[in-house]
């Protein structure tokens, strides 16, 4: 079928396929093997602070770097061991480990957690996390439009930081999407701009174009880069680009590129930067969002 | 200017005569073009062709337009088989559509270069696999394959 579709791509193209947009429904809602894990910070949540530290990861526990090396990264690196929420990507949890990859990682960093899977994986699932020194409140789910790949999900919560919250938004995007794809899987969770809030995680906007899954077309050309077209209908829909001026991020299969991103809307944020260590094929960004 | 008297060498004719057949026109897959091309090329002598790709396709929406212009030289000519070393720019538009009325899509035009190295077989058909470096954002590695005719 692959070569049917790549013969058929030559003559006509092809067009958009994704699926219907969902809405976002609190975490508690989804039952079953789906179902979120939740566990509040084991310490008091500390004095509502003036600025919060946030860090964006995509984990890779999808080829188990090791939970323990994640968090050993983290408490290495002054940048990330400062930080008081941690948006996770691809975090996965198995019955036969005993605990969650997401229980274990946050009582190494002293917090508390949210994980949502996006779909099963073996015997266990895979999804996102968030974690926080301060309370996780209203966590809801959304499941991004189906496309050929893996069932996706973006979540969102509010950190309760005393008198406030910060709002926060995770996600991760579809690899074998080209731009087009990416964003009408995007649109749902980033259309209804909020007055403050904080988007991150990995949008997957590499320099490859999928014929399909499996044939991806390989160019030097700065044209086939999907990131100006994420961060162009970002800024269309009023999102400040927070990481702009990140660089890559990631370093899979020994080529390095920017998949993961941050976007905001109402808040005062200072972007920290991109510190590559850890275990994982992408490295930590981290940033400071500035609370009046 | 060391490198003048080699391409001056390369580009004289082995015999006094141009290319029996040096027109070729082709299709290729995966090459200068992207996802694939049509290509043309002329060899005022054995040993030298220039010539261009172009090429239009949609992947879900996004459409890629790509002009290749390319000089090729021959250092090994044997009878039908050949080896040739192609080089050029090549210049690409991406269209990407907007998946609602909230952004109006956008459009983005860049250029890079590509060197290629391969095996030609040229009689009245002309067949052609190379591997190509691309040089531009990134240094990006690929194969490609040619197929076409001669006259």
């Amino acid at each position: 079928m692959d070569v049917l579709k790549a013969a058929l791509v030559l003559l006509a193209g092809c067009g958009l396929d994704v699926g219907a947009a969902q809405p976002w429904v609190p975490i508690g809602e989804v039952t079953g093997r789906l179902a979120a894990e939740t566990s509040p910070p084991p310490r008091a949540a500390p004095p509502a602070p003036a600025t919060v530290r946030v860090v964006t990861w995509n984990l890779d526990e999808e080829n188990d770097p090791g939970t323990a090396a994640l968090a050993a990264a983290i408490a290495a690196d002054p940048d990330l061991a400062a930080a008081d929420v941690f948006l996770f990507q691809e975090e996965e949890a198995y019955p036969s480990e005993g605990r969650s990859r997401a229980a274990v990682l946050a009582e190494l960093l002293g917090v508390g957690y949210a994980y949502v899977p996006a779909r099963p994986k073996a015997d266990g699932t895979h999804g996102l996390a968030i974690m926080s020194r301060y309370p996780i409140e209203s966590a809801m789910r959304m499941d991004l439009p189906a496309t050929n790949g893996q069932p996706r999900i973006a979540i969102a919560a509010d950190i309760a930081l005393g008198a406030r919250v910060l709002h926060v938004i995770d996600l991760h995007l579809e690899t074998y999407l080209n731009a087009e794809e990416r964003l009408a899987q995007l649109r749902p969770a980033v259309l209804d701009v909020l007055p403050e809030v904080v988007i991150a995680g990995d949008f997957n906007m590499g320099f490859l174009q999928w014929i399909t899954t499996a044939a991806p077309i390989v160019s030097a050309s700065a044209a086939y880069d999907q990131s100006p077209a994420v961060e162009s209908y970002m800024g269309a829909l009023g999102y400040d680009d927070t990481s702009a001026t990140s660089g890559v991020t990631s370093h899979a299969f020994g080529e390095e590129a920017k998949l993961d991103a941050v976007f905001a809307h109402g808040l005062d944020i200072a972007f920290g930067g991109v510190d590559r260590v850890g275990p994982s094929d992408h490295w930590p960004l981290w940033f400071d969002v500035h609370l009046p | 200017m060391r490198a003048l008297p080699l391409l001056l060498a390369l580009a004289a004719p082995a015999h006094a005569e141009p290319a029996d057949r040096p027109h070729a026109v082709y299709v290729e897959l995966l090459g200068k073009g992207g996802l694939w091309g049509l290509g043309y090329d002329w060899q005022p002598t054995p040993r030298v062709a220039i010539g261009a790709v172009a090429s239009f396709y949609q992947l879900d929406g996004d459409r890629f337009t790509t002009l290749a212009p390319y000089v090729a030289v021959y250092p090994l000519l044997h009878g039908r088989h050949r080896a040739f070393v192609q080089g050029g720019p090549d210049v690409v538009r991406r269209a990407t559509p907007s998946p609602g009325p909230e952004w109006q899509g956008m459009a983005t035009t860049a250029y890079s270069g590509e060197v290629s190295v391969g095996y030609e077989y040229r009689t009245a058909v002309l067949v052609r696999a190379y591997a190509i470096v691309g040089i531009g954002e990134r240094v990006a590695p690929s194969i490609g394959a040619s197929l076409g005719w001669t006259f």
